[in-house]
């Protein structure tokens, strides 16, 4: 039968153990279904499916083998029958592969079951009401339509609504407490229903948030890769060695080797073309030498590359001016002092003098990293040169804080926000009749205020009884501080705690949304809901009992939220019940 | 931010609120366990001497928070103690008293005495007849101020003591917390002992936030040992004792509006000011709220921004917000 909230997507006629039926592909599975029965037979979820194979696109016989996962492997092999057999097992074989995709990625989250997928695609009830099957009547949309071809179905779909299930679905799998919300409100509860999930505020909140830092993670400028470029053989077939030069590589080629693309622009396409331009260098002494770093004793002598490779030297073998290095920090500039203070520390430098053996490969690897180091030209690189060196001197972080800009609290009426102290209204305790007659009293008991403090001021005994009840609180308040190492929990129950709690909050978010303005049926659903949640208590309790946690920690640190819950219940059963 | 290492060496300054409002102490004397003022006045100075005899430089000053209004009980100006001194005649001489302890004594009872023969002030002041404990704290507060910055050596470690024996005040509740976050500011902490009458949230919130020690006294007649056991202990002396203290905080708050001590209430996420209705604007600020209030509901527990609906603080072990609206 139809899962509850289940989606069709596609469908098409075909033939399963020469029986006439149709082939469904839904949110959560596939399905064939005989024709004038209601049995789904076979259904497999899309997590099941090991692979699925195609008969050949000549053959006459248009097919696709669905085989499930081991350990119990069947194969279900479906004939497509409609004269747009092929364009329909096209499709859904794609979507079929798609969903599995799917469904192998959230497997592999452990966290996430595949049924979070099927009902991301649950919400687009309206866009097209072929695709939406009623679950309990399915045989008033399964009639076999000659015109509605898998093709013809999806793009019926709402294009912005498409955008935002992928976005809803990538924000759940992005956020774990988002995800963890969904799961036990919309999927395992069936609290409430996909669109109020996501109308809520608090959910909302979290989106904007995201989108937030998503924002400023893609604001970032990612930097080349330090990689030099290696270039190995990709295939070896006999004595022929294959090298795969993608467009990617070849930018890398021209980056590192200045030379070759020079002899690139001179080259091509006009004395060369292009494939014989890279066929020539793979087998030139200048590739094999940055290859292996010998010279080769078997290459042939190439006029392009053999000039490329005097450039190189040369280019090596002196010490490159310092008019390349226009980014220069003045500050740290080693070349401007290397010559001072021999004696003091400055050891003279022998490592680039001309002549060193390692001399080019260290300038190569030099002149690399500077590449590597250089920034896309900023902004403000107009600015003049003076302003340049101030800016290398000045370190921001050693500089005055600059004061926060604060927003002055502008207190609109102070006279009325001060002059509290000196109003009245309500009767105080304190404030009685014979206030005047008191006052006088203690006016004439203390005009001949003489205290005798040698006299005794208690008994022994109220002195005792009083350093007892002290003694009694401080010790009170000892075994509960002892009592807060306990209070921390193990992960796994503090993890459910945390689940239970956020989702009982979201719940009754719910709940008060429904309540004012008054939304019966959703408030109904969430009365029904809190109850349940309030039953749920218990199993938290069970876990917390498994892991032997302090059960009354759990109790008291879960009290404010089922009281919350309590108060909720108690409204809503204080409603007058809606008239009829 | 100030120093706040405590040491041995320390000069500790022990200000003194005494709350001296007739009409608390006229029920107190009254109560099933009564306490007369000049018997709390007793005890107290037998605690100020024992203060003073910890060590040879502490110091201790007293502030009456009378009906209306506030005085200094000790120490008084130049000109009231030569005032005094042209008319000793009135104080006996005690020749096997220790004359500093002698001095605060005299000093004391005479400015009470003063206080007191004055009925008119408090008959002008009278409104609820609360005490004048915002007033109190803040003189409390400046004469801390003045004294340490005549410390040069930073030694003088000040607290304030409260004796409250008369009930909250929710006019005062703005100036209280003022006084009680300058307080916090200044690493002062404010200890409460409640001589007489039920709890007093705000005085709690200040010994909270301050970390001083409250106390509510069961036994009014042996105060002395209540003051003795829990509040001579100087600030060092903390460090290493376990004192009594409260354990559940009254955390309500005043509206700003009816000045009324409330649960539940609204907060202008502006100004943080505290309303117990809502309105369209905030009275203070005038932000204009965008969205409307709830209708009240029937029977209790209305759904609000609750900052002040926690009377419990040990509802903070929870997971996250209990209140069942966090945003409206």
């Amino acid at each position: 039968m139809w899962e509850p909230d289940e989606q069709l997507v596609l469908r098409a006629n075909t033939k399963y153990k020469k029986k006439d039926g149709t082939l469904f592909a839904t949110s959560r599975r596939v399905a064939w279904q005989q024709s004038g029965s209601r049995q789904l037979h076979p259904a497999v979820p899309y997590g099941d499916i090991q692979v699925q194979m195609q008969s050949p696109a000549t053959d006459k016989n248009v097919k696709l083998k669905i085989v499930t996962n081991p350990p119990d492997p069947k194969s279900f092999v479906f004939m497509f029958e409609s004269s747009r057999a092929l364009a329909e097992r096209e499709a859904i074989k794609a979507f079929v592969s798609e969903s599995m995709a799917r469904a192998r990625q959230l497997a592999g989250d452990k966290s996430a079951t595949p049924a979070s997928v099927a009902t991301l695609t649950n919400d687009s009830p309206v866009s097209s009401v072929a695709s939406t099957p009623a679950p309990s009547t399915p045989t008033t949309t399964l009639t076999p339509s000659n015109g509605a071809t898998p093709a013809a179905l999806s793009p019926n779909l709402n294009v912005s609504r498409q955008e935002e299930i992928t976005n809803r679905r990538q924000l759940l799998s992005t956020n774990k407490e988002l995800h963890t919300l969904h799961s036990e409100l919309v999927i395992n509860g069936k609290n409430v229903t996909e669109e109020e999930f996501w109308e809520s505020p608090y959910v909302q909140k979290i989106r904007q948030q995201m989108k937030k830092d998503a924002a400023s993670k893609e604001g970032q400028q990612k930097g080349k890769s330090s990689k030099m470029v290696e270039l190995r053989p990709g295939q070896q077939e006999g004595s022929d060695v294959k090298y795969t030069l993608t467009s990617q590589i070849i930018h890398d080629i021209f980056a590192q080797y200045p030379s070759v693309k020079r002899a690139y622009d001179a080259n091509v396409p006009d004395k060369l073309s292009e494939h014989n331009f890279w066929r020539r260098f793979l087998a030139s002494e200048f590739f094999h030498r940055t290859r292996t770093g010998n010279r080769s004793t078997n290459a042939v002598a190439d006029d392009v590359f053999d000039k490329c490779l005097r450039e190189e030297d040369a280019e090596n073998l002196n010490a490159p001016s310092l008019a390349e290095y226009n980014h220069f920090k003045k500050t740290i500039d080693l070349s401007a002092t290397a010559e001072d203070h021999n004696e003091s520390g400055n050891a003279p430098d022998f490592t680039m003098r001309p002549g060193s053996k390692n001399l080019p490969l260290i300038r190569r690897f030099n002149r690399h990293a500077m590449r590597v180091l250089e920034v896309p030209t900023r902004r403000d690189a107009a600015d003049d040169k003076e302003d340049d060196v101030t800016s290398e001197i000045i370190i921001s972080d050693l500089m005055d804080e600059q004061p926060f800009s604060r927003t002055v609290l502008d207190i609109q009426d102070t006279r009325r926000y001060f002059e509290s102290q000196s109003r009245s209204q309500d009767q105080h305790p304190l404030a009685n009749g014979n206030a005047s007659s008191i006052l006088s009293s203690f006016s004439e008991q203390f005009s001949h205020f003489e205290p005798d403090l040698t006299k005794q001021l208690m008994t022994p005994r109220a002195a005792v009884n009083v350093t007892g009840s002290l003694t009694e609180i401080i010790k009170h308040k000892n075994i509960n501080q002892s009592m807060d190492p306990d209070l921390k929990l193990p992960a796994q129950v503090q993890q459910k705690m945390i689940d239970y709690h956020s989702t009982t909050n979201e719940i009754l978010r719910h709940f008060w949304s429904s309540f004012v303005p008054y939304k019966a049926e959703k408030n109904r659903r969430m009365v029904d809901s809190l109850k349940r949640q309030k039953d749920k208590m218990s199993e938290v309790l069970i876990t917390a009992n498994s892991f032997k946690a302090n059960l009354d920690a759990v109790k008291h640190a879960l009290s404010p939220v089922i009281k919350a819950v309590d108060t909720a219940l108690k409204s809503a059963e204080k409603r007058p019940p809606p008239r009829k | 931010m100030l120093d706040t290492a405590t040491s041995e060496d320390d000069t500790n300054l022990l200000v003194t609120i005494v709350d001296t409002n007739p009409l608390a102490w006229q029920q107190s004397a009254t109560a099933k366990i009564p306490l007369s003022l000049d018997d709390a006045i007793r005890q107290i100075l037998i605690f100020f001497n024992a203060h003073m005899a910890l060590k040879h430089d502490n110091k201790v000053a007293a502030i009456a928070s009378h009906i209306g209004h506030c005085k200094f009980l000790y120490p008084v100006t130049d000109a009231e103690t030569h005032r005094r001194q042209a008319n000793q005649y009135k104080i006996s001489k005690d020749a096997n008293a220790y004359p500093n302890f002698k001095d605060v004594n005299d000093d004391i009872i005479e400015s009470l005495r003063s206080l007191m023969l004055d009925t008119d002030t408090p008959q002008k002041n009278l409104n609820d007849g609360t005490s004048m404990i915002s007033g109190a704290l803040s003189m409390a507060l400046c004469y801390i101020n003045r004294i340490m910055n005549q410390d040069d050596l930073g030694r003088i470690k000040p607290r304030i003591l409260v004796l409250s024996v008369s009930p909250d005040s929710p006019y005062q509740y703005i100036s209280i917390m003022n006084a009680v976050f300058s307080a916090q500011k200044m690493s002062i902490p404010i200890d409460v002992c409640k001589v007489y009458g039920g709890e007093v949230a705000f005085l709690q919130q200040a010994s909270h936030i301050t970390g001083g020690v409250y106390l509510d006294v069961e036994n009014p007649q042996a105060l002395l040992q209540y003051l003795l056991f829990s509040f001579l202990p100087e600030r060092y002396a903390r460090n290493y004792l376990c004192l009594p203290n409260k354990e559940q905080v009254d955390f309500r708050a005043a509206c700003f509006c009816h000045k009324r001590i409330i649960d539940i209430g609204y907060v202008c996420s502006v100004c943080l000011s505290i309303f117990c209705s809502w309105s369209p604007v905030c009275s203070t600020c005038r932000t204009k709220f965008a969205f409307r209030a709830l209708p009240p509901l029937a029977g209790k527990g209305r759904p609000a921004i609750s900052r002040t609906a926690s009377p419990a603080p040990s509802a903070a072990a929870s997971p996250g917000s209990s209140s069942p609206m966090s945003t409206t």
